[in-house]
């Protein structure tokens, strides 16, 4: 929204000495965000009105011109133009060197210069409208600005002939949600009025009008909740003309068009109060009726802008006694706006329910500045206010016009005060800081509250602009006092709290001291993937959409589904990241997102869980023969967060045949990593590298993970080592024989593996393992004899069991 | 065809005899390997076999492929140039040459400085908790003292979840917009007084460009006593922020409006380009960083505290936005890239 600070004079006189600047900065830090601000003298300085006198063409260019211009005090200036509408005599924009323009209205702006143009010296630039500015009124089509001012503005700045003498903030509207009161000049003008302690000069509204008697007119409401109140008045002997100079000057400074007096007058009253009117033309109104009332599902029509809308039962219609005549506080009608034959008129001055016009505006994506206004919960008597001033406005620039008997007010709006104590102490307690109590009564003065003082607290009466949703309670009454003393008054506080320790999740921790291990120690880089996915990822893994959560109104079908696994993530950045790298090792800890229920409760009050959403840990390697370093990392990764785990081998729709495994913990799936298939790699265009991929359920992990560290004592008599080497198929896995080594004796302390060879040599299926087994006694020095025994009987049980050749 | 693969075999059996260096060993890998290498030409025209042989050929193929990458793999070995020169020292040491560096991994940006803060905030003696992505109307909006007619439910900001007679909730469920859902879940669980920062993911179902995406990061702040004041707000993010920016950083409030704090404020703090002066940047000298303001006590009241008895106020810093500042990132999208010539960088 854009406020000019001329317009802002009228209801309040801002000190000379007040540079824009620092208004802007009050404005900002008090009321509402000022994203930017132009002084129009100061853009337009150097730039003056002339007068063409005599068109001559250029020697070098046949679509350029000479021309002599007479620029007052200033003399005869020779200026090259290329404009294709120069005419003798036309008054004109002439930039002398020193102004700012914009070379065909784009881009920065550019200080102008003297400048030989195709070898012809150029006293200054003829400027079009956009060039420096000027409103579109101005604009022609490949010309220049026709100002159309007579001969006395010659030699004068350009800001002053057209009343361009002023400064516009332009306001953030988001700023402005929740201030109804803002939407005009008039509320901006109030808020000032209290900022900088100054009068507040308010409107006077008429109460007479000249008046005759006609016939009847009427308005019935059948939906009064979503329309509180709505004024009307009829009003005849309309001339519709051009407006005066003054109030398109204040249009066109708030981003405005000019349409014609009518129109113009509930624009202008819009831009003053706030509050959006509607002019329709009388005549087009059937049986001299207004009803107000939903729309029938399917029903249509066409507003002002020719588009025809079909409703629905949610949207209010303003109609007559047969049809639809505007879409209620966002765009008239077709069939009743006003042109230039209008004779009578009948203005709408309304109050309708935020969310009725929000749902209608944003279902049929019609913004306009009236829904912009009434989303916002307008005061029921700022309707009345307007439809006074608008009268007042038509009897001015339509001399002759009379209302029609009187106006009509059908009010259902509730007229209950709001009112609160505020308690002093309270008050300051939250500030932080004394605030003398005559300087809080002043300051809620000037905002138009009513205060009664009961020494203690304060009885605040909130006045009607301020009281549909915006100011409740005591703490709203904090803001308003503390942003008018200033925030940047408050003195800083430290706040004084107890020294009691406080909790600290584990699981945040673990998740730290995990990231740095897997990154640090195990040399993976960390990524952090969306949590949407596609259906054709779904079908790239040979997952069924049915065990992943949809979303409902996903804009693309990209991001329709949650990911139920940090599989798709990451082997679509190995894919990505191969056209860079040959290996590489990557993880994400995220969360992930299944149909089951989950650890948090949905609401307090309720037994519902919501989802299962576990943080999930996954690994992707890109590279040939890294199972087993997975599979390593994966472990060190249990070991660095003490975690007991169980292998089982498993199969899964993701993983090559047998290429795959899963690891338990207190009896739970904690985690599963193999080589994915090679189908899978080709959906992802991954034909140049195997991928090992691993998930571990993160939140499972922190569970199982035990702080704990316990000490042993240091041996006491010296280990035994013995080798065995042996010959074995593939029918049992090494962990089962492992297992069974181990349970042979208890004085059996470790196996481990160190040597695997197949080839040619051994045989065919065969392969030959050596692992050394690891003896030790807490309570003696072992003998030999004793250690040849279990030796023996492992011999025997790998034999017998296991059928291997013991070499 | 199977002549071929066996010809093909040998000849690089002794081309790789030849190797001296690692340069003839890419070009081999290139002549063998490459798209239109020998090896890749002779698989491709697998596919003009009779149907019947294809599987034969194709075995045999695998098994010739698997030799050479084993004959290549083992050539590669002997001709790494720094494995051999160290072994090689025959005349002399130099102890300048290039040592067995372990490749490390890269941490995402965003944790380096999820990391920084919560050790900021953990000296400041606030918890840092952990919540759901996916989360209940209720927390997401009506606990934050947003009802239903409040534009901030607007389908078109938030990503709603499908429910239906198999996976059936009592009320809506959405991908939280902000992590103050965290607000009432905590002070539920932990009551007053209250120190707590919630770090998370957040969703806004908006169209993405280089400064907006549908997926951000954010980390709301609460602290709730007695008598916590505005006076006291302005404090605590100065402090923070200074840490945060390592030197003294100059901050100013202004109104804002959000539903769950009252009085609400925008936190400005001087511009870390100019300093303040004004810039292409900033505009007016001031970067918006931080919304902050009082808890409403309606918010409160959801949590089961008395306002009569309790205040505090809530901070939320725009995560994904500092983090882009801190390093100077012009597209939040590569955040979110997966890309390794962007993480390791960090």
């Amino acid at each position: 929204m854009y406020i000019s600070k001329k317009w802002l004079g009228n209801y309040v006189e801002l000190p000379k000495e007040l540079d824009s600047q620092e208004l802007a900065e009050k404005i900002t830090t008090s009321i509402v965000e000022i994203d930017n601000f132009f002084d129009q003298e100061k853009e337009l300085e150097n730039i003056i009105v002339a007068k063409i006198i005599e068109i001559n063409n250029h020697p070098n260019a046949d679509k350029l011109k000479i021309c002599q211009v007479d620029s007052g005090n200033r003399g005869m200036l020779k200026i090259v133009c290329g404009g294709n509408n120069l005419k003798k005599g036309m008054i004109v924009a002439l930039a002398l060197p020193g102004a700012k323009v914009r070379w065909h209205g784009e881009g920065e702006p550019v200080i102008l210069e003297k400048a030989k143009i195709r070898g012809v010296e150029s006293d200054g630039m003829i400027c079009a409208a956009e060039e420096i500015g000027l409103a579109d009124s101005y604009s022609v089509e490949g010309g220049i600005a026709d100002l159309n001012l007579d001969d006395s503005y010659i030699g004068k700045n350009i800001a002053t002939a057209l009343h361009l003498d002023d400064v516009i903030f332009e306001i953030d509207n988001k700023s402005l949600t929740n201030r109804p009161d803002l939407w005009g000049h008039y509320g901006i003008a109030r808020e000032l009025s209290a900022l900088l302690d100054l009068r507040f000069k308010k409107l006077k509204f008429l109460e007479k009008f000249r008046k005759t008697k006609g016939d009847e007119f009427s308005i019935e409401i059948l939906d009064k909740e979503s329309c509180p109140r709505y004024l009307g008045v009829l009003i005849e002997n309309i001339e519709v003309s051009g407006s005066p100079q003054w109030i398109r000057a204040y249009l066109e400074k708030s981003g405005i068009r000019s349409i014609n007096n009518i129109v113009d007058i509930t624009n202008f009253v819009m831009l003053e109060l706030g509050q959006p009117l509607h002019a329709f033309d009388a005549k087009n109104l059937d049986d001299n009726k207004i009803i107000v009332r939903k729309a029938n599902k399917g029903e249509k029509f066409k507003t002002l802008d020719r588009e025809e809308r079909i409703l629905t039962q949610e949207d209010l219609l303003i109609c007559d006694a047969k049809k639809p005549v505007a879409l209620a506080g966002i765009m008239g009608g077709e069939n009743s706006e006003i042109t230039d034959s209008t004779k009578s008129i009948f203005i709408e001055s309304a109050n309708f329910k935020a969310s009725s016009i929000r749902k209608t505006s944003m279902r049929l994506g019609l913004r306009t500045d009236a829904s912009a206004r009434f989303e916002k919960s307008l005061d029921p008597e700022l309707a009345r206010c307007a439809i006074f001033r608008a009268i007042e406005l038509v009897e001015q620039l339509c001399v002759k016009s009379k209302v029609v008997n009187e106006i009509i007010d059908s009010d259902f709006s509730s007229k209950e005060k709001i009112i609160i104590n505020l308690n002093i102490k309270f008050l300051n307690d939250r500030i932080g800081c004394e605030i003398a109590v005559d300087k809080i009564i002043s300051i809620l003065n000037n905002l138009g509250f009513i205060i009664k003082n009961k020494k203690t607290y304060l009885e605040v009466t909130v006045p009607s602009h301020r009281a549909t949703g915006d100011i409740k309670i005591p703490e709203d009454l904090v803001e308003e006092i503390a942003r008018i003393y200033g925030y940047k008054n408050i003195v800083v506080k430290e706040p004084i709290i107890s020294l009691k320790p406080v909790y600290r999740d584990k699981s945040i921790q673990l998740e730290r001291n995990i990231k740095n291990f897997i990154s640090k120690d195990l040399g993976y880089c960390e990524i952090y993937n969306y949590s949407m996915i596609s259906e054709d990822e779904i079908n790239f893994v040979n997952g069924k959409t049915d065990n992943y959560i949809e979303i409902a109104n996903a804009v693309s079908k990209n991001l329709k589904y949650l990911r139920n696994s940090l599989n798709i993530s990451l082997l679509k950045n190995v894919s990505s990241n191969l056209r860079f790298y040959k290996e590489f090792k990557i993880f994400e800890i995220g969360r992930i997102f299944r149909k089951e229920n989950g650890e948090f409760r949905a609401n307090k009050n309720s037994k519902e869980f919501l989802p299962m959403q576990d943080k999930f840990l996954g690994f992707a390697i890109s590279g040939r023969d890294k199972f087993f370093e997975l599979k390593g990392d994966i472990e060190s990764a249990f070991s660095y967060l003490k975690v007991d785990f169980k292998e089982v081998p498993c199969n899964n729709d993701l993983f090559e045949n047998n290429k795959c495994l899963e690891y338990h913990s207190s009896g739970e799936l904690i985690a599963c990593f193999g080589e994915i298939k090679k189908q899978i790699l080709n959906n992802f265009d991954i034909d140049k590298s195997d991928v090992l991929f691993g998930e571990v359920n993160f939140s499972k992990l922190c569970k199982y993970s035990k702080d704990k560290r316990e000490y042993r004592e240091l041996p006491k008599f010296p280990k035994m080592t013995q080798d065995i080497s042996m010959l074995l198929d593939y029918s049992s896995n090494w962990k089962d024989i492992e297992k069974r080594i181990k349970s042979t004796s208890a004085l059996i302390e470790g196996v481990e593996l160190f040597d695997i060879y197949e080839g040619e040599k051994i045989g065919k299926g065969l392969r030959s393992i050596a692992f050394h087994v690891t003896f030790y006694d807490s309570t003696k020095t072992l003998v030999s004899e004793e250690i040849e025994k279990i030796m023996s009987e492992i011999r025997r049980i790998l034999v017998t069991e296991f059928k291997a050749k013991i070499r | 065809m199977e002549n071929l693969l066996k010809q093909i075999k040998e000849r690089l059996e002794n081309e790789i005899k030849e190797i001296k260096i690692s340069e003839d060993f890419e070009r081999l890998e290139k002549k063998y390997f490459g798209r239109k290498g020998e090896f890749t030409i002779a698989i491709k025209s697998l596919k003009d076999l009779a149907e019947e042989q294809r599987p034969v050929i194709g075995k045999l193929a695998n098994g010739v492929k698997k030799e050479i990458e084993e004959l290549l793999e083992n050539a590669k070995q002997k001709i790494n140039p720094i494995q051999r020169k160290a072994k090689e020292f025959l005349f002399g040491f130099d102890p300048t040459l290039q040592g067995s560096k372990k490749e490390l991994g890269h941490l995402h940006p965003c944790t380096l400085v999820l990391n920084e803060i919560i050790d900021i905030m953990s000296s400041m003696g606030f918890m840092v908790i952990d919540g759901p992505e996916l989360e209940s109307e209720y927390y997401n909006f009506e606990a934050l003292n947003i009802p239903a007619s409040h534009p901030a439910r607007d389908m078109q900001d938030t990503y709603f979840i499908k429910t239906d007679k198999n996976f059936k909730y009592s009320e809506k469920l959405v991908l939280r917009t902000q992590t103050s859902a965290l607000q009432v879940r905590t002070i539920e669980q932990f009551g007053a007084p209250l120190r707590a920062i919630f770090p998370g993911r957040c969703f806004r179902n908006e169209a993405t460009d280089a400064s907006h995406d549908n997926t951000f990061y954010q980390i709301e702040g609460l602290m709730i006593d007695k008598n916590i004041s505005i006076a006291n707000l302005v404090s605590v993010m100065n402090n923070i922020l200074s840490q945060i920016f390592k030197r003294e950083i100059k901050t100013r409030l202004r109104p804002g409006y959000f539903p769950f704090v009252e009085p609400g404020f925008e936190l400005d703090i001087n511009c870390l380009i100019c300093g303040g002066e004004g810039c292409s940047v900033c505009g007016d000298g001031w970067l918006e960083i931080m919304p902050c303001g009082l808890v409403n006590p309606k918010v409160l009241e959801y949590g089961g505290l008395d306002p009569k008895e309790y205040s505090g106020f809530a901070f939320g810093i725009g995560f994904t936005r500092l983090v882009m500042m801190l390093y100077g990132i012009n597209d939040i999208r590569l955040l979110q890239s997966g890309d390794l010539r962007f993480i390791k960088q960090f």
